[in-house]
């Protein structure tokens, strides 16, 4: 059996040279839950793995309102850190014990639909990155990340940090259909964030995940959201925008006839949980 | 800094006993363990960490060693199932499973017990619930889960007040005792 190259970087700027290496395919290696399986059963063609372990990309801190984490911290230390209801219930929709404490922030943002269930709340957060390529670094919005991926999905980028805001004032729902109660595929992943100026929603964001290529921000129900209420009339209305732009898979969790279904029941659940919940 | 050699060294300690191994870097650890180690208590499942049944304890935090490069288990404090019964004394978890009906094929057991352990080294004392929770990560085919969850309350029961026996305490091999494999 052969094994990829190991790359073993000791700063990020040494992992940006050693990503840019134009012969040699290179696959990021984070906490090792997307990767490994890919090495052991033999079935990956890059030249080489990026261990990103050495760049001490761990640490999380919190600022205020604002939580900044490394790519590297891993699920369970997000879970102990930040007691979020919506932290917590995203983190522990995503594998087991064991598979959280290697899993990273970091790689669950590329981690592909039917999983990838914090990336969609990260969604709903408005998470922004830190990345690191060849000649820039700097901040991009998770959203116009996966906009850009979309576009050049071969573009080596680094992730260094992600950021978001922990705000008490925001409502935030998190919910996941799955096959099972736990340690389960995702059917439909949806989040949900608003803000609201006495009762009017004054900021919407709603992420769908486990339906398309990545997790996505559905706009058309946002656009319902923000303005209003959230009435019978208005959760049903946004329920039924969301879908307008996307595009359910068939796989072997669920066929896209019955995700076409279950979003607007979730994303109705979703919004009738918050509905339900006091200002905060 | 890049490697190209094809095997390295690395050393670990497993249930407390000193080994050195050359392996590639990116083999995986329970590959590592089970090929050349010889501890094949741990069982290949998925290869993927969906079943838990190669679920070990480093550095006290439980993963699925399928998914870790041996290069990450280096210098670490590994724990397998074989180190928790003591001779022909076994571990108060073990001793619940056997009681309880808690197996029948007995592929998942080993990964379970140490599902098992690493929850109760968190908590105690816990509840059905909790229980099923920490152990879902572990997929049992055969037993329906039901018998699994009592051995682990009974397990809690018996190891209250008595507290976990650790490998490293039970001192089973004197520590100047190495293996290079």
């Amino acid at each position: 059996m052969s094994f990829p190259e190991l790359l073993t970087p000791e700063t990020v700027e040494q992992a940006v040279e050693f990503l840019a290496t134009e012969d040699r395919k290179t696959l990021i290696f984070g906490g090792g839950t997307l990767v490994q399986p890919l090495i052991t059963l033999g079935v990956d063609d890059h030249d080489a793995v990026l261990d990103l372990e050495g760049l001490r990309l761990s640490q999380i801190i919190l600022e205020n309102d604002l939580v900044s984490c490394g790519a590297m911290v891993r699920l369970s230390q997000l879970a102990q850190a930040l007691p979020q209801e919506y932290i917590q219930a995203a983190v522990s929709a995503i594998g087991g014990p064991a598979l959280r404490n290697l899993a990273t922030i970091g790689g669950n943002l590329f981690a592909k639909p039917p999983y990838g269930d914090l990336a969609t709340l990260l969604l709903a957060l408005d998470a922004e990155l830190e990345f690191a390529d060849q000649g820039s670094r700097g901040w991009i919005s998770l959203n116009e990340f996966y906009n850009q991926r979309d576009h050049d999905a071969d573009r080596p980028a680094l992730v260094i940090r992600v950021r978001f805001s922990a705000a008490p004032k925001r409502r935030v729902v998190f919910r996941k259909l799955g096959r099972k109660h736990l340690n389960t595929a995702s059917v439909v992943t949806v989040a949900i964030s608003l803000l609201f100026a006495e009762s009017m929603i004054s900021e919407a964001r709603l992420a769908l995940g486990g339906i398309g290529h990545r997790p996505l921000r559905v706009e058309p129900a946002e656009r319902v959201l923000v303005g209003s209420s959230l009435t019978a009339e208005v959760i049903e209305l946004a329920a039924q925008a969301a879908l307008q732009n996307c595009d359910p898979r068939t796989d072997v969790y669920a066929s896209a006839w019955y995700r076409k279904r279950m979003i607007p029941v979730q994303i109705r659940r979703a919004l009738n949980e918050l509905n339900a919940r006091e200002a905060p | 800094m890049a490697s190209k050699e094809s095997v390295q060294h690395f050393s670990f300690l497993v249930n407390g006993e000193h080994y050195d191994v050359l392996a590639p870097p990116l083999m995986s650890l329970s590959e590592v363990l089970r090929e050349k180690c010889g501890l094949r208590g741990l069982k290949h499942g998925c290869q993927q960490g969906g079943c838990g049944a190669c679920s070990v304890q480093v550095n006290g935090q439980l993963v699925p060693s399928c998914l870790m490069p041996v290069a990450r288990a280096d210098e670490k404090s590994i724990e397998t199932i074989e180190g928790l019964a003591i001779g022909n004394e076994l571990h108060p978890l073990q001793e619940a499973f056997v009681d309880c009906y808690a197996l029948q094929c007995g592929f998942c057991t080993p990964g379970m017990i140490m599902a098992a352990k690493a929850l109760l080294e968190n908590n105690p004392s816990p509840s059905r619930e909790e229980i099923l929770v920490g152990l879902s990560g572990n997929v049992c085919r055969c037993t329906g889960y039901h018998f699994i969850v009592d051995a682990v309350l009974t397990a809690a029961t018996k190891m209250k007040g008595v507290g976990i026996p650790s490998t490293e305490a039970r001192e089973r091999v004197p520590a100047d005792t190495k293996r290079a494999v």
